[in-house]
């Protein structure tokens, strides 16, 4: 059976292990069996340069730093990615409002919806 | 704060997906949400700066019967280091799992077991490690888990993803031991 990841090579970043352990599942039911993680903006990165993927969630914040280099990172190499976040109400950053987010916590449905949008031709 | 309600979203969702009873779900997610209840308490009465070791351990172990009878069968030592918010909560959770699989399968799951944690800083060239051992003794014969649960995935995965630390988890017949390295702040942040 086909879904929508898989075959696909997946980039979650997050600092929070038990909010990414439900992501990993979250993309395990969607058919991705190759999902790598980074808790920091320099693991991130150098995963970025060192891999090629298909996809990328990456949370706004990571433990206090905005993980703006890691979108730079992403929209150079043409990685498609959506944002997740723990806060309300955060202003987007300029010239990246069109990036779709998930709000913490979000359901399953959500973040599926989500990537079916990113990932449609 | 919305993080924390996505942490939560997490625990009933691994909780639910690794049982189908009902009652057994509603502990599995109770025992975590009155960890991070305490570990949060814990960091609040520390404004949110830092939390020490042995505090953190304390109150960890503490609905565990450390007060009371079982006292006795835990020995403690080690420095009481402070450690940053972010690896307070983490070996909050951490002991709380290592605990939970103690009283139901390990030391604390007879009347004679025992369990020592100790701990000691080392000095690498990138700063400070903190090397820490949990280790079981006198309880029934242990055995390696058929599958990886919440517990051990929890343990190994946090503490390397979160604090860039290394964990092994030796399930000895005679007794687990658990090993964590973690790197910790240097003296500046004290």
């Amino acid at each position: 059976m086909n879904k929508l990841l898989s075959g696909r090579r997946f980039l979650v970043v997050e600092d929070e292990i038990l909010v990414l352990m439900m992501i990993e599942d979250m993309l395990g039911d969607l058919g991705c069996q190759s999902v790598i993680s980074a808790a920091t903006i320099e693991k991130a990165i150098a995963l970025i340069e060192a891999q090629a993927f298909d996809a990328a969630m990456l949370d706004m914040n990571l433990d206090g730093d905005d993980s703006n280099a890691v979108a730079d990172a992403l929209a150079e190499r043409g990685v498609p990615f959506i944002y997740s976040t723990g806060n309300s109400g955060r202003d987007m950053r300029e010239g990246f409002s069109n990036r779709a987010v998930l709000r913490k916590p979000f359901s399953f449905d959500e973040l599926s919806s989500k990537l079916e949008r990113l990932l449609s031709p | 704060m919305k993080n924390t309600l996505a942490t939560v979203q997490s625990i009933v969702w691994q909780a639910s997906r690794a049982n189908s009873d009902p009652k057994v779900i509603r502990e599995a997610v109770e025992s975590r949400l009155f960890a991070l209840s305490r570990s949060h308490n814990l960091l609040t009465r520390e404004n949110w700066h830092s939390a020490g070791l042995l505090d953190v351990l304390h109150d960890a172990l503490e609905p565990f019967g450390v007060s009371d009878g079982r006292a006795q069968r835990l020995a403690i030592s080690g420095e009481n280091i402070r450690l940053s918010t972010k690896a307070a909560l983490a070996l909050g959770i951490a002991f709380n799992e290592l605990a939970t699989n103690a009283m139901k399968y390990g030391a604390f799951s007879n009347d004679k077991g025992s369990i020592r944690i100790d701990w000691t800083i080392k000095p690498t060239p990138d700063g400070r490690l903190l090397v820490l051992s949990w280790r079981e003794k006198d309880g029934p014969p242990v055995a390696p888990p058929l599958r990886q649960g919440f517990g051990s995935r929890v343990i190994e995965r946090g503490l390397t993803h979160e604090l860039g630390g290394a964990v092994q988890l030796d399930y000895r017949p005679d007794g687990l031991i658990c090993t964590m390295n973690i790197p910790v702040p240097g003296a500046r942040d004290e």
